[in-house]
């Protein structure tokens, strides 16, 4: 027998045919193959969903435009300039009119809300004195009638009353401790949200007056049980406030508005009489056009069914077949009706311009306003009057180009879902899908976040790394990467009721007025997701920027120092630049996290569908979107498949961003 | 305070001891060296010996370790001790350059690492700066191999052309004193001949202290010689002395390549 070499393996591990090693490059091989099987499928399942999204809504806006709907809507938006014009007119009159009355028009709203406030936190002790109070009015008819008792039955009748007056001011003492304990702390912030911007503007014109209010409940509560009325200098300010603005309507500059406002009104009355008739007429026709429509799908599923329906199932079906429109309806014929209406739209339509340009130059002028907001307002409706001719001219014009028949082509349906300017589902009058305002609203805040992130970020990973001593290091890095352990809906808690406060209240901080946008609306807007989005970007960027600057070599530091340079001058002549591929890497991986986050902007953006204009406006996102609407599409439907198609864009905005990042890293990375 | 460099060392260590962990144990102990201008100083000994720490010490690049301290002594450099806190370190480092033991040019162009320091002190003339980056190349004889590459990055020279690029790097700012790390210790034969060629020709405007591991280098190139051990000075001496006639036993030991 040959002794074996020891180089042989006496007993080979074999299954199937494959050895030990073969297994393991099949177990690490498989698990990296079913990564990329699942990315491909969710590639095309998100692709199979949003596909049908085009011919669906390409015939969505062929029913919008044969049905008149898009002829009537010319009509309607000319009618909605004319409305925006008048409603405009009526807030600057408004503004002005707050604005000149003075604060003492809000004061006695703003005073009885605190109160509720204050009787909200003060229950026990008002309760308390309501029983003191009752005590004695129900014992005063007995006291009455036995005030000409025996002298024993009268002392005791006064030892009572005694008692019961001093528990009264007992009660009364407990309630002016506590009113003067809570009322420093019924502030702007503590009211419900629709005053706080009314309380905002009040302290803007006068600061002292929240203090004042808070004095006048601590005097309202410290005498509360001897009388309930309200302080003077709050009934005199309503008074006042009614008074100044009966006066102030007077006043030529008012009175002017008023009568503008009023003749504005009534230019539209019949035109929008025409318009409501051009609607009616659309919507019937594009609601016969879409049961015809569906009809042919439910014919064929019935169609389908009646093979294997028993005997009585299928009486009804061909019962319900018979009823279904089969036959679509003669568009031709009822678009005449709208083309016969031409005539009368361009009579009732000039009448109303030239009795608008009549009255536009009635309108104040710009200098006759104090008030800021009634000046941007004014502002604004000087850009629509300038614009008043163009417009109404470019909409008639479409009213008469319009032809029902020419149909929409699939570049135009496609540029009507990335260019569209509406979003609107479940609508009584039409459904459109835009992606314009929420695509909008997505990269705005994400820009908004990622300015505000990025010198965080690098900044804090250069001090990190550069600067600080190992203690703070092992101090500051875990914080920083903790953030990104609180759960995005926590955050969003943390965002309306902390952050959308804060910045609101910054808005109507007077000397910030000049940043466009300011005072903002709401708590709810761009900024506020922004500045959340930006927190929850930093550490990932953080980490990211950090190891970068790690990279450099510690010999490149070592060898600026020598060569007589700062510890700044280092940074930012070697770090910096030897580090920037990482850190550009780091900010676009921060930009890839932020604009797939949900929560946040779901809860703080706002929800409004608009192409935003300023950083303060309320918005819509992609993302919010699809988290909102999912769950009422109706699988299938029109509006479910484009929430498909706006994910699908969604995944490619993500995976653009995170190979550009990856290309960054490997085209500039490894240099050193 | 003033006196000619004829009289005084340009670089005065006086019972120097110097601490990595804020002062529980001394890496170098009691060390007393004095570098005469114009002269090239050779630091050898085994590794771990305190050699390079010494010599980190002298442009105060130690101060990148928070827990680096000086337990005793002082060093004088141009008769002013570094280390008191009226020292500006960066006003130091200006005067006294370094070449470390990896090559280290940044990531910038040849012209740009060149001009790299001059560009910390401010804005300088286009003219002025040209002209210093080319005596500068030129001094660390490099000039002719680069000149039609100057806009061309750093990193795609040779690892000898680098390490004359980071010497030219560093007279370019004119420091009095030039500290080397082992310069050639990453370098191939031919190139340390160049670089040892540079050492011999900068002395005539330079100090200059090195560290090496190599004996037959320090023959070489150095005027003196100081031989550490466990972070104490063994000897020190003029180069030829310490060699041929060493006083001390583990000297000898060491030079004769009996350990290290």
């Amino acid at each position: 027998m040959s002794k074996e070499h020891p180089f042989i393996n006496k007993k080979q591990f074999s299954f199937l045919g494959l050895g030990k090693q073969d297994a393991i490059k099949f177990l690490f091989g498989g698990n990296a193959l079913i990564s990329i099987i699942a990315l491909i499928l969710i590639t095309l399942f998100l692709a199979k969903e949003s596909i049908y999204f085009f011919p669906d809504y390409q015939s969505n806006l062929n029913i919008y435009r044969k049905s008149g709907k898009e002829f009537a809507d010319y009509a309607e938006n000319q009618l909605k300039y004319q409305k925006e014009i008048k409603s405009l007119v009526t807030q600057v009159k408004q503004y002005e009119l707050f604005h000149q009355a003075g604060v003492d028009a809000y004061i006695p709203e703003l005073f009885s809300t605190m109160k509720t406030v204050a009787i909200e936190k003060m229950t026990s002790e008002l309760l308390a004195v309501k029983i003191a109070k009752n005590r004695i009015t129900s014992k005063e008819i007995i006291w009455d009638i036995w005030s000409e008792g025996s002298p024993e039955e009268q002392a005791q009748m006064k030892a009572q009353k005694a008692e019961f007056s001093q528990n009264l001011i007992k009660t009364q003492e407990a309630l002016t401790a506590k009113i003067n304990k809570i009322a420093p702390s019924i502030k702007i912030s503590t009211l419900s949200p629709q005053f706080q911007k009314k309380a905002y503007e009040v302290q803007r014109q006068e600061p002292s007056a929240i203090k004042t209010l808070q004095e006048a409940l601590i005097s309202y509560f410290s005498n509360y049980t001897v009388s309930t009325k309200t302080p003077d200098f709050i009934t005199q300010s309503s008074r006042s406030g009614v008074e100044k603005r009966t006066v102030l309507l007077q006043t030529p500059l008012f009175s002017n508005l008023s009568q503008v406002e009023k003749e504005l009104t009534e230019t539209y009355l019949p035109f929008n009489a025409f318009v409501e008739k051009l609607r009616d007429h659309a919507l019937l026709v594009s609601i016969r056009a879409e049961s015809f429509l569906s009809a042919a799908d439910r014919k064929k599923a019935i169609e389908e069914g009646i093979p294997e329906a028993s005997p009585e199932k299928k009486k009804k079906l061909l019962i319900d077949l018979k009823r279904l429109i089969t036959e679509d309806q003669d568009y031709g014929q009822q678009a005449e009706v709208l083309y016969a209406t031409l005539p009368e739209h361009q009579e009732l339509l000039s009448k109303m311009t030239s009795s608008s340009h009549a009255i536009f130059p009635k309108l104040p002028n710009i200098n006759e306003f104090e008030n800021k907001g009634a000046r941007r307002i004014h502002k604004k409706l000087t850009k629509l009057l300038k614009d008043y001719d163009a417009f109404m001219a470019q909409q008639r014009s479409n009213m008469e180009s319009w032809r029902h028949d020419q149909t929409i082509g699939f570049l135009k349906t496609l540029g009507g879902f990335v260019f569209g300017q509406k979003w609107i589902s479940n609508s009584s009058w039409h459904n459109f899908f835009g992606l314009a305002p929420l695509f909008g609203g997505s990269l705005f805040i994400t820009l908004i976040a990622i300015t505000i992130a990025t010198p965080f970020a690098v900044g804090g990973a250069i001090y990190v790394n550069r600067i600080a001593s190992k203690a703070e290091q092992n101090f500051i890095k875990p914080i920083i990467e903790f953030i990104q352990a609180i759960p995005s809906v926590v955050l969003a808690f943390l965002g309306v009721v902390v952050v959308g406060q804060n910045i609101l209240k910054l808005s109507y901080i007077p000397w910030l007025e000049w940043l466009p946008g300011f005072p903002a609306s709401g708590e709810q807007m761009m900024l506020t997701a922004g500045v959340l989005l930006a927190f929850m970007a930093i550490p990932t960027m953080f980490t990211l920027a950090e190891d970068a600057i790690n990279n450099v070599p510690k010999s490149y530091t070592e060898a600026s120092l020598s060569l007589g340079a700062t510890r700044l001058q280092t940074i930012f002549n070697v770090i910096i630049p030897s580090s920037l591929s990482g850190v550009v890497a780091a900010i676009l991986l921060g930009f890839g996290r932020i604009i797939g986050e949900t929560m946040v902007v779901l809860l703080v953006a706002g929800g409004t569908i608009d192409w935003p204009t300023t950083w303060t406006d309320p918005v819509h996102t992609m993302t919010g979107i699809i988290a909102q609407s999912t769950g009422e599409a109706a699988p299938g439907s029109i509006q479910y498949r484009a929430l498909f198609l706006v994910g699908l864009f969604l995944f490619g905005i993500s995976l653009i961003i995170n190979s550009l990042a990856q290309n960054v890293i490997k085209k500039f990375g490894s240099k050193h | 305070m003033e006196t000619s460099s004829e009289e005084r060392p340009i670089i005065e260590i006086d019972d120097f001891s110097f601490s990595y962990n804020r002062g529980e144990t001394d890496t170098l102990k009691n060390i007393s060296v004095s570098c005469p201008e114009k002269k090239v100083t050779a630091f050898i000994g085994p590794s771990g010996c305190g050699k390079s720490t010494l010599l980190r010490s002298l442009n105060r690049i130690n101060d990148l370790v928070d827990t680096a301290c000086i337990t005793n002594g002082q060093i004088r450099i141009m008769g002013q001790d570094i280390n008191t806190p009226e020292v500006d370190p960066i006003e130091l480092r200006k005067n006294v350059g370094m070449v470390f033991q990896k090559y280290n040019p940044f990531p910038k162009s040849i012209y740009d690492n060149v001009a790299y320091g001059l560009n910390l002190q401010g804005k300088q003339k286009q003219s002025d700066l040209d002209d210093a980056v080319e005596k500068s190349l030129r001094g660390a004889a490099l000039w002719d191999e680069v000149k039609d590459r100057l806009k061309d990055s750093a990193l795609g020279l040779s690892g000898g052309q680098q390490q004359r690029l980071c010497i030219a790097r560093t007279i370019a700012v004119n420091p009095k004193i030039i500290l080397m790390d082992e310069p050639c210790s990453a370098l191939d034969p031919i190139a340390t001949a160049h670089v040892e060629q540079l050492i011999n020709t900068l002395k005539q405007e330079y100090t200059i202290v090195i560290v090496t591991h190599s004996m037959q280098q320090a023959t070489r190139i150095s005027d003196n010689t100081a031989f550490f051990y466990l972070g104490e000075l063994i000897e020190f001496s003029p180069t030829k002395e310490l060699f041929s006639n060493p006083k001390n036993k583990r000297t000898e030991d060491y030079v004769s390549g009996r350990f290290g």
